[in-house]
This record gives structure tokens, C-alpha cells and sequence, in this order.
């Protein structure tokens, strides 16, 4: 079959054919076709979203002649073995419309699966997504939009071709707003059809007609969308595949609303403001690069310098070559060569001392701008609302700290340098043996053709295998920390050979081998062909032949056996310094956004409190929601009066911890305020703030320190008596006492507290810290429940006197509090004593009663 | 690191056939690069044409080395797949064996990583590193011995050079090593204190001490920051010293040919031939270097790895006493230290319990309770005094029949990533359908198997995190039932078991069987009252013992406890002083 360059390429490069039978066959318009193919074989890889076939469609014209043409696959069904793909029919079309519009069920046609584009949203997540495209590329947009998140908007411009198109099928999403326009024939249309405003954070997806595609991405530009943030590829092109230009009469643009859901008014925070389009706040995208730019001069710098060395250490090479051509002329003097020998020295001394003056150089700017860039980091974080916090694990902010900044090291004291030295060297080995001799020259890139070819072709026997491996990786890790969690277990249940986890390991080895085993081959060929002995084989049997034929001189020959024959190893090492460059400045990335997280609002200058010694709180009228369009908190009005007790109740996830969580300030009201004796909690410094308000969390936090520190953490001025007072009135002295150092224990690193101990240290250092207001959460269960009770002595003596706040998870604890708050879904369901409560039979009576009884039932025994 | 390869392998012909291939391998690369200095001899002479033979010569040994190398990769990928499959195995094997106490944190992180991607390492560092690196080893000493024969003075310069070389590699690698460990270790404070402030960002946040100034964290970045300078002493030599030494051997290299050829002892064309040469035989080191970094890495694995491999197991006494009938499990005058030096964890604790009895051991936190239940199930052994199963010292049991004896149900619940039936079934791996419906009964798990959808085959998931942590704790209680041991080791892991219609299990369990014996770790009230004998522990030392209304009687230290936990149950927090209900 006659399939041209691109078949031959396909082939050599391992993709696979798969035969597609029709079985199907719908005409969705009069002008689009679904064909349904039955293709079981294509299922041995998952299809990504926006997944495309290559069909090798017939020419209509030449028989057994064949053209590649790119479908996006619609509705992969893996049980049933089926695949559509959809054809827009022209008029005029190309061979793909051609076929389509004779097809019959029963028909057959070959396809391809090669290096399929897949669509992933972009982490983070854009503000918006535009997508720009024609009937062509409907099938491919319909598989992005089903992929986009729910709650970010999308924006769809479409060109029709004719008037049918506006009833294609198009994938449903809350937030899509789609445009039509007529397709003109003047390229500029779609382009002209992109609103002016600020797109900052949006992505562009744009799969349109190759002349409307350019112009489009023109205008993308204009409007400041950074490279990375636009994916653009022509679909088809005018005048080629669909036959002549269409000359009609450029017609207005018609918008064509078709949204479940009428566009929102107002944009989201972070959406487009539509009334400023000469403002632009720029792509979070691009957040890495302003990170890195106060840099970039020196980074050329560098690199020049780096340049220069990498030729430096050539120099001897190629002195060396002079010698040799010297020498074989004869006219090799004594003297000539000692001056030969103290030039290279000469070299070597400057290229030494470059390269030295070099490391030092980054060293010292590395040292001082990873440095810099962590303590940034480390001061934005308090000023992050928690909510950050509790959306990311420890393990990802110690990556953007600590990781991401080690990463940046690479990239500032190696990366630049690593590269410019892998680029330089073969492209100067390479330009010099060109002009020596291009024939032989050109000679040494084959191995670098074969192992492209190979590892192209692994690369295609990989994609099925590679997301098992991720897959297993993630299995055999979260197994071998259960199996070593649970070691007292297994030895009773799971040894010996019949083991389930040596069988889960068994199985992976099983896999690796299988998946591997194959390259083995293949790997060792690409080995022998890029290897230095290889090189020198093709030099000295083509150098021979040259020689002897007369094509060359023999010192010609010279250079090539000096720099020819490691040259294919150094160009390899090209792509590994890329890689390397690519991983860090994803890391100069996600540390960049990591800095322009939105802050907590701060006050200049900050407010102070009046002096008193009791202080009262009030929530007035305060919402609050983690996600814009979900309300955790709803308008609650609550007032704390000086010196009370005040317990929040209620059934899980009704926003108790978040109330409490919003006066903390680890998060800010979205509407209302809170105030301490009148002031707003926003309008108060932090320091002023957290010496106000202390609290003792469910989960008790020991520092890694001293016991001393742990309970001085927020007074670390405090002698050793008031840490001893504050210890001795939580109940903790004398457990401290016990410990080997006593006060000056070191805990966390093989000495831990138990629950209740920890709990009792919380407290300590909240009676330490003496703070007005305490907001209290309730500890739902002991780990060691013989110290509950000391825990219950020590919070008695923590509320005496103090304003305080209770998340109550049990209500017989808190039955004596001034006022108990009953909340649901957010709001204040009712409130007053347990008395009142009880007698109102609403939802306090109901939690009341269905409540666990507590042991109390239980007799002691006599 | 070859010796532990090869250890690993366990496959002498494979090995020989390994070794014999890639000295062959160093061979055929040495003597491809010596056939140019005869070949480039003449190619450069006044008759070009007498170096085709050698040109043909020089063919056939890459060609050969081709063939040679192909099956020297098969050879060592056949190796490196054989230590994949072995390697896991052998570390589950140590695992199983070690004195719990010996894996502590680090070893048990380095256990790990030896059991998720140590095969996988091993496997590809034999093919992918260990070949290349003993080849380019091998083939410059060959090329300087070839060297002799045909100019002396070089071959010696050549052989001279190669200590030198290896050692300005060591030396350099050892400084860069010495300058990323110093750094590693500022980093990892660093980041263990980054750790820190993200887990406990509010706690941190409410003290005002979140920021960078005046905190632990700022600390630990300003001696990063000094790490980091302190470091280019090293890190720069380091970098370089090699890198000059590969120029200046070939300088010197160099200066010998023209030296010789200064003094007439070698032609114009051999001194080009030579010089060519010692350029090739230089080019391995240059891979060498390239390669160390990752030859380190695996020195590394294979370290971690044999360390496991390495670790002390539980001995396993060859002639006990005869067995005695006795009761299931005694205790006899117990010392138990973890670690030589330390103080006692348990003293002379001794107490026994008799087929059908329950025992309950109560305490204050770190009293030694839990040390307890891991004696009997022998994960340390003792320091003093002895325990016995069945009247058979505990040390004389091989695993395998120790495993047979008790049942243990855990506060960690190990589930892995299979179905309900087969985690349940590791308890008795030939249990039917009837013993399995029966042991589920007991443990309360009918309700969970009633809710979901696939009943026994569902998938449990990653550590079992499709079912609550209370019916975790149901399948682990179903898998000691149904495994009916003689002794069963309870930890009444009180988050899980705390709630509504679980109270009765652990009763149930303890009563269930006239011939087994309950060791119960207890915290809640009805559990100990329904035990037939409390061990009370406090400080290592058991200080009562008996049933629990005869020491809630007694008024002693016990009656106590018994008073606090009863009087917490009924704490309000405005109530003053806790107990006054």
C-alpha cells in the first residue's frame, strides 16, 4: 500500500494498525456523518480525552493509494469494542469526506496509534477556558469540555460553514457559552470573534482552519495568553483538503447563546473583569519566570562563560590535531612543538580558572537566592488563609519549600552551565569536522538516526505499560506501609511463603520483567551504535576508503579520530541536561504560585483593643465558604459575653469548627464581621490577636523541642517557674518530672506524649500564654483514656474566668455552659440554656436523645 | 558490592558465564583500540594502502565486540531479573524474623524503599551499570599493557596514570559526596521543620510563631544558608579535580609520544598513531565519571538492602525442656529492656493465664501494658526470666509453629488491597464457607457484609479504606476468631470498639472458647469487670493482681483507677472539679 513518507515514518517508529469495521453509520446533519467502527484491538491502551486515530482513508482519485488524516475518537466503549468518529462532508471535501460519504456498513479501514494528543487540565486550574474551532474539530472540543471542571467558565467559538452546523451536538457543561460565526473565508473571523478583555488565567484551546488557527493565535498573544497556556493546531487547510475557497459575502457576527445556566453577571474572583480590558494581571503560568527574571542576566552571564570553557577544554584536542598535521608534514621543529605544548598549557590554565571562578560564582548566587526565595516562601505561609493547608498534604508544602527550592539550586548552580556545555560541545565538534570533511561528517549522525528510531519505537510499546507501572508503583508502596505498619499482625497471619504481600511483590516482578524483558534487545542495540568503538569503526573504514580513493587527506582523518568518535555520546547528553532544565523550572513554577496566593486581608496601621479583663465577641451577620458557591457558614449572629461559656453543638459537618476556625482568623468572613469588644478582628495585628485569643485544638500539636519550649511556644521569653506553674495547673508537672530530663526533655525524636498527656500540654501552654478568649475543641475520643480525667481537671482551671467558645462533640459535658448554640447546615438552628433547649423539642432535644449514653450507666461494683 | 551482587544472584554459571563474557568484552575493546596504532601507521605512511588489512582487523573486533557485548547484556539483564525476583523475597523473609525493635524508624523507611524499588534498582544496575563500569575498568589497563610491546616509556606513563586517575575520580567523588551530605543535612532539618509547620500551621499560627523570624524553622534555613557556602570548599574541587586530571594525563601523555619522536625511537605516523591512542584510552574514565553518581546510588541500595539481609533474627533454641502442662501462657519472673543500657520497660513480672480465663492488663499509659502483649507474641525477647506457651518456652518455638499458637487482634489493623474473603481468610487459610459465616457472626461483620453490594468479594481497598475504622477492627476480630488459636492477644483498640453494638464483642471473644486463653489489653470499664483476672501495671512492676471486684474491694491502687475512669465518664466542664456527680 502506497502510504507515502509519513507511513514509512509510522512504521519505523512501532505504531500499531488496528483494522476499524463500520457498523454504523449516522448522519448527525446533513453535513456531519458519525461513523461507528467495531475495533476491539484499539483497547489495549486507555484512550485519553480528545484522543485521536490516525485513518489511513483511500484516495479517491489514484486506487491503493492512501492519506493519513487525524479523528478524534467520540464514545470509546471498551466492553462492546466500539469507537465513532465524526466527518464533517463538504461539498468539495478531501479523501476523509470522500470515503465518508460513500461508506457502508461492513466497510473496513485501517488506522494507527501514534503519540495521541491527550487533553489534561492544567494544574492549577485555569480561571477560564476559551476554545476556538469549527465543525472539524467539534468531536475534539466536545471531548475537552466533558474534562474541564464544572465551576470554571468556558467559552466556545465556533465557526459554521453552513446553517445545520449550529444544530451539532455539543457537550454539556454548567458554565459554557458558545458563539457561532459564519465562515467567511476571510481567516480573521474567528479571531475578530475573541471579546476584548483581560483573559488572565484562561487557556486557549484552539483546533480551527489553518489560516483562522494562525490568526487566532495572533490575537491570543495580543492579549498576552504565554505560549504554554495556548494549545493551537490547524485541523485541516483551506484550499488543500477541502477543495477551492468558497467566495461568499462576509456576513455580522451572530452569538448563539447556549448555556444551561445564563452566564454569570458578575465574574468569579479571578474571572475577567469585563469593564477594565487594558488591565491585566497576567497568568499564574508565568508566575516561575518572574521568579528566575531578576536572575536572567546573570544567567547569560554564565552561560557565555560556560560556552566559552566548554570550547577551552576542546582546545587541547585540537592542538593536538595541529601537532599531528605538523608532524606529518615534517615541518615539526623541537621548538615548534614546546611552543605548541605551553600553548595548550596556556589553555588549559584559562579554561581551569574559568570554569573554577565559574562554580564559585553560582554557588555564591545560588546561596544567597534559594535562601532568600525560602524565607519568602516560609513568611507567606502564615499569611495564607489554613484552608491552604488543609488542601494540601505536609509532604506538598515541604515540596514547594524545600524541594522545589533544592530543585531551583540545581537549576541556578548546575542547569544553565550543565546545558550550555552539552549544546556547545557537539555543535563546535560538529561545525569543525564539517569543515574538515562534510562527507565523513555526516556520517557520524547515523547513530544518532538508529537511536532515535529505537527509542521511538519502546516508547510506542510503552503507553500501555506505562500507567500499569505507575499504578503498581503506588500499589506496592501504599502495601509495604501497611504491611510494615501492621508487622505484629502479619507475623501471626501472613508469613511464610504463602504470604499475600510476597505474592503482590511476586506479581510486580512478574510485571516489570514482562514489560522489560523485551528492550533488553533493543537497548543493548542502541548501546553498541552510539558507543565510541563504533564511531571509530565508521571513521576508520570510511577515512581509509577516502584515503585511498584520494577523496581525502590522511591528516584530515585526524580530527575525526581526536573528536569524531565520542560525538554521539555527547549529543545524547543534550537531552538529559533539557530534562533536567524542564523538572526545575517546574519547580520555579510551583514555588512562583505558591507566592502569589491571595493573602489574608492585613490592616495598616493595625488597631489595638481597649485595655479590659474580660473581653465579649461578636459574630455579626458572618458567611463564610470554602468554594465560591457553597455557604459552610450562613449569616450567624452569636455573642460571646465576657467570661461565659459558650458551646457550639450540633451534627457533624454543620460548621462548627469552621465558626470557630473564623474567629482564629484561618480563614476570612466572606461577609459580616467579628469583633472583639467592637474591634474587627481583621483590623487587629495577629500578634495582638493570637495574645487574645488562644486555643486548645482536638488534635494536640507537639513541636519538636524541649518540653520547656513546647509549653513556652507562644511566650518563649517565660521563666522556668511560670512554664512549672503553667505545667502544675494542667496537671503535667508531675508526669514531667518523671521523664529523663525532665523540663528539658527533648520530645518527637523516639519520646512521645500519649494523647492525653499531649492534651494536657495544649492546655499548659494556653494557661501560659493567658489569653482572654479560649476557643475550645473538644477532644471526640482518648487514646489513653486513664488520662482523660487529668485532661478534664486541667480544662476546669483553663475556662475559669475566660470567654470562651466549645465545639462540643458530647453533649453531657457542656449541659452547665451560659449558652449553647445549636447549629445546622451552617446556620443557628436555636440557642439558649440546656434547660430552655430541652424544653423546646427542636433539634438540641433530638441530638440529646439519640445521643450515646456514656458509662455512667455502669454500677460500680461493690 | 560485587561480592553482595553476586550473593544475591545465587547462580555460579550464570555468574561465571557473566564474568568470562565481560573479559572478553575488555579484550576485544582494548585490542579494536590498539589495531589503530598499526593501522594509522601505515594509513599515514608513504603507503596508505598496507593499512587495509588492519582496517578489516579493526571491523571484525567491533563487530565482534558487538556480538560479545550483545550477549554480555542478555547475560547480565538474565542476572539482573534473577535478583528482582529473589531480592523481595529474601528482605520479607529477615522482616519476618527481626526482633521488632531493631526496625526503628530509619530502617524501617530504608525497609521500604528496599521493598518497593530496591529490585527494581538492583535489576537495571546490573545491566545499565555494573557492565559498563568493569569494562571501562578493565580496558585501559589492557590498552597500557598493549602499549608496553609497542612503546615502552608510554605504556608505563599509560599504566602510571591509571592510579592516578582513579583516584582523582575517588577524591572527587568523595568531596562532592562529603558537600551534598553536609547540605543534605541542613536541608533535611529544614525540611523536617517545614513538616512541622504544616502540620501544625494553626497550633503554630496561634503562638506567633508561623514565620520565618524568631522561630525553629528560621533557624534551621539561616544554617542552610551557611551550609550552602560552607560546602564550596568542597564542592568545587570537587568538581574540577578530575576533569584536570583526565587534561593533564593526556598532556602528559602527549609529551612522551613527542618525546619519543624527538628522539628517533618512533616515526612521524606512529606518533600520530600514539597519541590518537592515549586520547582513546583516556575516553573511558571519561565514562566512568559520568557513571559514578549512579554506582553510588547503588552502593547505596545494596548497603540498605544487606543491612536488612544482615539484621540479627529471633534465635530459635535448639534443645528445650520437655514441654509441661501448664497453663496457655506464664510469665515467669519477665525482665524486658529495648535496648541495652535502658532502664526496664517490665520487672519481674509474672502471672499466668489458664485455658478458658480471661486476662485483662490495666494501667496508666507508658506502663508497659502493650510491652506485654509484644513479649507473648514474641516480637522482642525477653532480658530475665522466661515466658512460656503451653508450658514450652517461648524460644523454642520455630516461627512458623509460634504463628500457629496465638491469634492477635491489633490497634494497627492490617488489611491489604484484596477482597473481604481473603483478608478474612488469612486467619485459616482452609477455612469453608460455614467458618467463615460463623467467625464473620461473632465479630459483628454480618451488618457490613449485608451493606455492600459484592458482600465477601468486595475490594477492601488501600489499607481497607473502604470500611470504617470499625469495621476494620471487625475483619481483623473475624480473622482471629476464625483462626481459633489457643492464645488470643487482644489490644482493645478503644477509638474503633468504643461505640454501640461493638460493646459486647470483646466479651464475646474472651468467653467464646472453654480451651483458649485472652490476653486483653483494656481500657473500658466493661471489658475489665468482665475479665476473670486484672493484671494492674504500673512502672514495669505488676502491682496487683486478681479478680476485679476483689481489688475494687481491696481499695488499693487499681480501686483507684477504677474511681477516675468512672468519675471522667460524667465530667462537665463547668462543674468545678471534675468527679462531683
Amino acid at each position: 500500500m502506497a502510504r507515502g513518507y509519513f507511513g514509512a515514518v509510522l512504521k519505523v517508529l512501532g505504531a500499531g494498525e488496528h483494522v476499524l469495521t463500520v457498523v454504523a453509520v449516522e448522519d448527525v446533519t446533513a453535513h456531519y456523518r458519525r461513523i461507528t467502527f467495531h475495533a476491539p484491538t484499539l483497547f489495549d491502551q486507555p484512550f485519553e480525552p480528545a484522543a485521536y486515530l490516525r485513518l489511513w482513508v483511500p484516495d479517491p482519485v489514484r486506487p491503493g493509494r492512501e492519506h493519513q488524516r487525524g479523528y478524534t475518537v467520540v464514545a470509546p466503549d471498551a466492553e462492546t469494542g466500539r469507537i465513532s468518529l465524526e466527518f464533517a462532508l463538504h461539498d468539495n471535501g478531501g479523501p476523509a469526506s470522500v470515503w465518508a460519504r460513500g461508506v457502508e456498513v461492513g466497510d473496513q479501514i485501517a488506522a494507527s496509534r501514534y503519540g495521541a494528543t491527550k487533553f489534561a487540565v492544567p494544574d492549577p486550574v485555569p480561571d477560564g477556558f476559551v476554545l476556538l474551532g469549527d465543525p472539524s474539530s467539534v468531536a475534539a472540543i466536545n471531548g475537552v469540555v466533558d474534562v474541564l471542571p464544572r465551576d470554571v467558565p468556558v467559552e466556545l467559538i465556533l465557526e459554521h460553514l453552513h446553517d445545520d452546523d449550529l444544530a451539532l451536538p455539543l457537550a454539556d457543561h454548567p458554565r459554557l457559552t458558545v458563539t457561532w460565526v459564519p465562515r467567511t473565508g476571510d481567516p480573521s473571523v474567528l479571531a475578530g470573534a475573541i471579546s476584548e478583555r483581560d483573559w488572565s488565567n484562561w487557556y486557549a484551546w484552539v483546533t480551527a482552519e489553518s489560516g483562522a488557527t494562525r490568526r487566532v493565535r495572533e490575537r491570543l498573544r495580543e492579549f498576552g495568553f504565554p505560549r504554554g497556556d495556548v494549545h493551537a493546531q490547524a485541523y485541516w487547510i483551506q484550499g488543500r483538503a477541502m477543495g477551492k475557497n468558497r467566495e461568499e459575502a462576509a456576513e455580522p457576527v451572530i452569538p448563539a447563546q447556549r448555556a444551561a445556566e445564563p452566564v454569570p453577571p458578575a465574574p468569579a474572583p479571578g474571572g475577567p473583569g469585563q469593564d477594565a480590558p487594558k488591565v491585566r494581571r497576567g497568568w499564574r503560568s508565568r508566575a516561575g519566570l518572574s521568579l528566575l527574571a531578576p536572575l536572567k542576566g546573570r544567567f547569560i552571564a554564565a552561560g557565555v562563560v560556560s560556552g566559552l570553557v566548554s570550547l577551552l577544554r576542546l582546545a587541547p584536542f585540537v592542538v593536538l590535531a595541529e601537532l599531528c598535521r605538523r608532524v606529518l608534514s615534517g615541518s615539526a621543529t623541537r621548538d615548534s612543538l614546546v611552543d605548541l605544548g605551553v600553548l595548550t598549557l596556556a589553555l588549559f590554565g584559562v579554561g581551569t580558572g574559568l570554569a573554577l571562578g565559574l562554580v564559585v560564582a553560582m554557588h555564591v548566587v545560588d546561596a544567597r537566592f534559594g535562601h532568600e526565595l525560602r524565607v519568602a516562601v516560609v513568611e507567606k505561609l502564615p499569611r495564607l488563609p489554613l484552608g491552604w493547608f488543609t488542601d494540601r498534604s505536609s509532604g506538598r508544602v515541604k515540596q514547594a519549600v524545600q524541594d522545589d527550592a533544592a530543585g531551583l539550586h540545581y537549576l541556578v548552580t548546575h542547569a544553565v552551565l550543565d546545558v550550555v556545555a552539552a549544546v556547545v560541545t557537539p555543535l563546535a565538534v560538529l561545525v569543525y569536522l564539517f569543515t574538515v570533511d562534510a562527507r565523513l561528517a555526516a556520517l557520524l549522525l547515523i547513530p544518532l538516526l538508529v537511536f532515535g528510531i529505537l527509542t521511538a519505537r519502546m516508547v510506542a510499546h510503552s503507553t500501555a505499560a506505562i500507567p500499569k507501572s505507575v499504578e503498581w508503583k503506588g500499589r506496592v508502596a501504599s502495601e509495604s506501609i501497611a504491611y510494615l505498619d501492621g508487622l505484629p499482625v502479619v507475623r501471626a497471619f501472613d508469613t511464610g511463603p504463602e504470604g499475600v504481600f510476597r505474592a503482590t511483590l511476586r506479581d510486580h516482578a512478574t510485571f516489570l520483567e514482562g514489560w522489560q524483558r523485551p528492550f533488553v534487545g533493543r537497548k543493548a542495540i542502541i548501546d553498541l551504535v552510539t558507543r565510541p568503538a563504533t564511531s571509530l569503526m565508521m571513521i576508520t573504514a570510511a577515512g581509509t576508503a577516502l584515503v585511498l580513493g584520494g577523496g581525502m587527506t590522511a591528516a584530515e582523518l585526524i580530527p575525526f579520530l581526536l573528536l569524531g568518535v565520542t560525538f554521539s555520546g555527547q549529543m545524547l547528553a543534550i537531552g538529559y541536561g533539557l530534562s533536567s532544565v524542564r523538572d526545575a523550572t517546574h519547580a520555579a513554577q510551583r514555588i512562583g504560585l505558591v507566592l502569589i496566593e491571595a493573602e489574608l486581608a492585613s490592616a495598616e496601621p493595625p488597631g489595638t483593643l481597649p485595655a479590659a479583663t474580660a473581653r465579649a465577641v461578636r459574630f455579626e451577620r458572618v458567611s463564610f465558604g470554602y468554594k465560591p458557591h457553597h455557604l459552610a457558614i450562613d449569616a450567624v449572629d452569636l455573642e460571646l459575653r465576657p467570661g461565659t461559656v459558650t458551646a457550639l453543638v450540633g451534627p457533624s459537618g454543620a460548621g462548627k469548627s469552621t465558626l470557630a476556625a473564623l474567629l482564629a482568623r484561618f480563614h476570612d468572613v466572606t461577609a459580616g464581621s467579628i469583633t472583639i469588644d467592637g474591634v474587627d478582628i481583621t483590623a487587629l495585628s495577629t500578634a495582638e490577636l493570637y495574645r487574645t485569643v488562644g486555643f486548645v485544638f482536638q488534635q494536640a500539636s507537639v513541636i519538636a523541642g524541649t518540653v520547656a519550649d513546647n509549653i513556652a511556644l507562644a511566650v518563649p521569653g517565660a521563666s522556668r517557674a511560670a512554664v512549672e506553674e503553667a505545667a502544675r495547673a494542667a496537671r503535667l508537672h508531675e508526669r514531667i518530672v518523671r521523664l529523663p530530663k525532665g523540663y528539658d526533655t527533648v520530645l518527637g525524636d523516639g519520646l512521645s506524649l500519649s494523647g492525653g498527656e499531649a492534651q494536657r500540654l495544649q492546655i499548659a501552654r494556653a494557661l501560659l500564654a493567658g489569653p482572654q478568649v479560649i476557643v475550645l475543641d473538644e477532644a471526640t475520643a482518648f487514646a489513653d483514656p486513664e488520662s482523660e480525667y487529668h485532661v478534664q481537671e486541667a480544662l476546669t482551671r483553663l475556662v475559669a474566668g475566660r470567654t470562651v467558645l466549645v465545639i462540643a462533640h458530647r453533649l453531657h459535658t457542656i449541659t452547665d455552659a451560659d449558652n449553647i448554640v445549636v447549629l445546622d447546615n451552617g446556620r443557628v438552628r436555636e440557642q439558649g440554656t440546656h434547660t430552655e433547649l430541652l424544653a423546646r423539642a427542636g433539634l438540641y432535644r433530638e441530638l440529646w436523645q439519640t445521643a450515646p449514653s456514656t458509662s455512667t450507666a455502669l454500677e460500680t461494683p461493690a | 558490592m560485587i561480592r553482595r551482587l553476586i550473593a544475591l544472584t545465587d547462580d555460579r554459571a550464570k555468574t561465571a558465564r557473566y564474568g568470562v563474557l565481560l573479559c572478553l568484552s575488555a579484550f576485544v575493546r582494548a585490542g579494536a583500540v590498539l589495531a589503530l596504532i598499526p593501522l594509522l601507521s601505515k594509513l599515514f605512511s608513504d603507503s596508505p594502502s598496507g593499512a587495509v588489512p588492519w582496517t578489516v582487523l579493526l571491523t571484525a573486533l567491533v563487530a565482534l565486540g558487538w556480538f560479545v557485548d550483545h550477549r554480555l547484556y542478555r547475560v547480565g539483564f538474565d542476572i539482573g531479573f534473577t535478583i528482582l525476583r529473589v531480592v523481595e523475597s529474601r528482605v520479607l523473609d529477615r522482616l519476618e524474623h527481626v526482633p521488632l525493635g531493631w526496625l526503628d524508624a530509619r530502617r524501617r523507611g530504608d525497609a521500604q524503599r528496599a521493598l518497593t524499588s530496591a529490585g527494581q534498582e538492583l535489576c537495571q544496575g546490573v545491566g545499565y551499570l555494573v557492565t559498563p563500569t568493569v569494562n571501562a575498568m578493565l580496558t585501559p589497563l589492557l590498552v597500557g599493557v598493549g602499549l608496553l610491546a609497542v612503546a615502552w616509556p608510554l605504556g608505563v606513563a599509560a599504566i602510571a596514570s591509571v592510579p592516578l586517575l582513579f583516584a582523582a575520580m575517588a577524591v572527587g567523588g568523595r568531596l562532592l559526596r562529603g558537600s551534598d551530605e553536609a547540605y543534605a543535612q541542613a536541608s533535611d532539618d529544614v525540611g523536617a521543620r517545614i513538616v512541622e509547620l504544616a502540620q501544625h500551621q494553626a497550633a503554630l499560627r496561634a503562638a506567633g510563631r508561623a514565620g520565618a523570624h524568631g522561630s525553629a524553622l528560621g533557624g534551621a534555613l539561616a544554617r542552610q544558608r551557611r551550609a550552602a557556602l560552607r560546602l564550596l570548599a568542597f564542592g568545587v574541587p570537587g568538581n574540577l579535580v578530575f576533569g584536570v586530571v583526565t587534561q593533564l594525563a593526556l598532556l602528559a601523555l602527549a609529551a612522551t609520544s613527542v618525546s619519543l619522536y624527538l628522539a628517533d625511537t618512533v616515526t612521524a605516523p606512529a606518533l600520530v598513531a600514539l597519541i590518537i591512542v592515549s586520547v582513546r584510552f583516556l575516553e573511558p574514565f571519561t565514562t566512568l565519571g559520568d557513571l559514578s553518581p549512579a554506582i553510588q546510588n547503588l552502593k547505596g541500595t545494596l548497603a540498605r538492602v544487606g543491612a536488612i539481609l544482615d539484621a540479627p533474627g529471633l534465635p530459635v533454641a535448639e534443645d528445650p525442656a520437655a514441654p509441661e502442662p501448664g497453663p496457655v501462657l506464664e510469665f515467669d519472673r519477665v525482665d524486658f529492656s529495648y535496648a541495652a543500657g535502658d532502664g526496664f520497660a517490665l520487672t519481674g513480672v509474672s502471672f499466668s493465664v489458664p485455658a478458658g480465663t480471661t486476662t485483662a492488663v490495666v494501667g496508666p499509659s507508658g506502663s508497659g501494658k502493650s510491652t506485654v502483649l509484644a513479649l507473648a507474641a514474641r516480637l522482642h525477647d525477653t532480658t530475665g526470666g522466661a515466658i512460656r506457651i503451653g508450658g514450652r518456652d517461648i524460644r523454642a518455638y520455630s516461627p512458623a509453629d509460634l504463628a500457629e499458637v496465638y491469634a492477635v487482634v491489633h490497634q494497627n489493623v492490617y488489611l491489604f488491597d484484596g477482597t473481604l474473603h481473603a483478608n478474612v481468610l488469612l486467619g485459616r487459610r482452609r477455612a469453608d464457607r460455614d467458618d467463615l459465616a460463623e467467625a464473620a457472626s461473632k465479630a459483628g461483620l454480618d451488618e457490613t457484609l449485608e451493606r455492600l453490594p459484592l458482600g465477601w468479594d468486595t475490594r477492601v481497598g488501600e489499607s481497607g479504606a473502604t470500611l470504617s475504622g470499625g469495621e476494620r477492627q471487625r475483619v481483623a476480630i473475624a480473622r482471629a476468631l476464625l483462626k481459633d488459636a489457643p492464645l488470643l492477644l487482644l489490644d482493645e483498640a478503644t477509638s474503633a470498639l468504643d461505640t454501640g453494638n461493638e460493646r459486647g464483642i470483646v466479651a464475646a471473644l474472651g468467653d467464646s472458647s472453654p480451651t483458649r486463653a485472652t490476653v486483653i489489653v483494656a481500657h473500658r470499664l466493661d471489658t475489665i469487670i468482665g475479665a476473670d483476672q486484672v493484671v494492674f501495671i504500673d512502672g514495669g512492676r505488676v502491682r496487683e493482681i486478681g479478680s476485679p471486684r476483689e481489688l475494687i474491694a481491696a481499695g488499693g491502687r487499681f480501686a483507684e483507677y477504677w474511681r477516675q475512669r468512672h468519675d471522667a465518664a460524667g465530667w462537665q466542664l463547668l462543674a468545678g472539679t471534675a468527679g462531683s456527680v
